[in-house]
């Protein structure tokens, strides 16, 4: 027989079983002094690394069993009385809820009274959606939403020439600008939005209302796209998702140029 | 009031068990009080349990290993503690002579040293074996394939000594 492997001779060094192959590989190792040269050497290692491993052992905090087991049946109770308390809460809370239930209730009056409390409170803030736009602020770089009312106007104040604009009439009441990419600041303005664009490739998404009766889009002063009524003009493409992609490095619509392919 | 069959072998278990998983613990950590703590609560953890598990040996080495790494992603103070693992401020021994302790200082620095250079599996593997585990204890608790573990334990074994002797 051929010399047994290194992780043969390896697990015989270990003291591990060797499958099928123990007897053979034993009655090689008994007969051949290479091999229980490699064994014993590898026994005298073993015994050096766990002579280097014991240098850092220490003495070491010693525990008693008693106090483990005190502490395992100590956790046990505090279990036991939080889950006391928890059922407790829960049946609290239940029996309230079926008292509210009873029409005349005083329970039923106090919670009828801090919902319109609530109520009250609420009213008083404004919608920040719904509130019409009539006071420039900034929003970087997500984007605005705003009701659309007869008018709206879509200004580009800078823009860099590698992004892009796309343009979709939906049917929704409310104008929403986004940007992806890039950064831009958003002014709202009586009539829309004006978009600082810094950043060089960002796409911007305008969602137009089919109702907007007039609507402009103008990048560095330049007219790109309008609405009126359901006729629009553009320098853009209409792409297969339905939008107007009008890049923002766009030249200004031509006045004579007939787009009523891009009717709607 | 007499002992349950429970009771009594849970106090052979922590007779037998608890020294080794200890050292074991400090071995893989370098911090006594982690050590200690981590042993303690797996016991707890076992008399928690109410039965003897089938191999209580891998049980609480599985446990223990699942602790350990809880508390070393828990607690950063701790980790800065294992992070220095510096034996002279581990060591409470009697002091030796001068030599000798610059001596045994530098060699257990180097052995520590060579450990946390291991990777985490290399590092128990070695540990675990040096504990006594065999082959197909170690598969259990370290969640590997029986046939493979001679030659993973012959590498970490390799990675140790060379760590060692690299060390100035």
């Amino acid at each position: 027989m051929m010399h047994p492997s290194t992780m043969d001779l390896q697990a015989l060094a270990d003291g591990e079983p060797l499958g099928a192959r123990e007897s053979d590989v034993l009655a090689h190792v008994r007969s051949c002094a290479e091999c229980q040269h490699s064994i014993a050497e590898m026994r005298a290692a073993h015994e050096r690394d766990e002579e280097l491993l014991s240098l850092i052992d220490r003495r070491l905090p010693t525990a008693s069993v008693n106090a483990v087991i005190a502490r395992a049946a100590a956790r046990r109770g505090t279990r036991g009385i939080r889950g006391a308390i928890a059922a407790g809460i829960g049946i609290l809370i239940v029996s309230a809820a079926a008292v509210a239930a009873v029409p005349g209730s005083p329970v039923r009056a106090y919670v009828e009274h801090l919902f319109a409390h609530t109520r009250d409170s609420a009213a008083t803030i404004p919608h920040p959606v719904t509130q019409a736009p009539i006071a420039p602020r900034e929003t970087p770089n997500v984007g605005v939403s705003f009701p659309a009312g007869s008018r709206v106007e879509i200004v580009f104040s800078r823009a860099g020439v590698q992004g892009r604009v796309r343009v979709t009439v939906v049917d929704t009441p409310m104008v929403r600008v986004t940007n992806h990419g890039g950064t831009a600041a958003y002014r709202l303005t009586l009539h829309g939005v004006t978009i600082d664009s810094v950043g060089s490739n960002a796409t911007f998404e305008v969602m137009l209302p089919s109702t907007v009766g007039r609507a402009i889009v103008r990048i560095d002063g330049r007219t790109v796209f309008t609405k009126n009524g359901t006729r629009i003009r553009t320098t853009g493409a209409l792409d297969s998702t339905g939008a107007y992609v009008i890049p923002l490095g766009a030249t200004r619509l031509p006045v004579d140029r007939d787009l009523s392919q891009n009717r709607i | 009031m007499s002992e349950s069959p429970f009771e009594g072998d849970f106090r052979a278990a922590f007779a037998t068990r608890f020294p080794e998983l200890i050292r074991y613990l400090h071995r893989l950590s370098g911090d006594a009080a982690l050590a200690s703590d981590i042993a303690q609560e797996t016991f707890v953890r076992l008399y928690q349990r109410g039965e003897m598990p089938a191999d209580a040996r891998a049980w609480l080495v599985t446990v223990a290993h699942n602790l350990f790494r809880d508390e070393c992603r828990r607690a950063t103070r701790r980790r800065s503690l294992l992070a220095r693992r510096d034996p002279a401020y581990t060591l409470a021994d009697a002091p030796p002579a001068p030599d000798a302790a610059l001596e045994s200082d530098e060699r257990q620095r180097a052995v520590r040293a060579a450990l946390d250079q291991l990777s985490e599996r290399d590092r128990q593997l070695l540990l675990l074996r040096h504990e006594g585990y065999s082959y197909r204890e170690l598969a259990t608790v370290l969640s590997l394939v029986e046939s493979s573990v001679g030659t993973l334990l012959a590498r970490a074994r390799i990675a140790f000594r060379r760590a060692l002797e690299e060390k100035p």
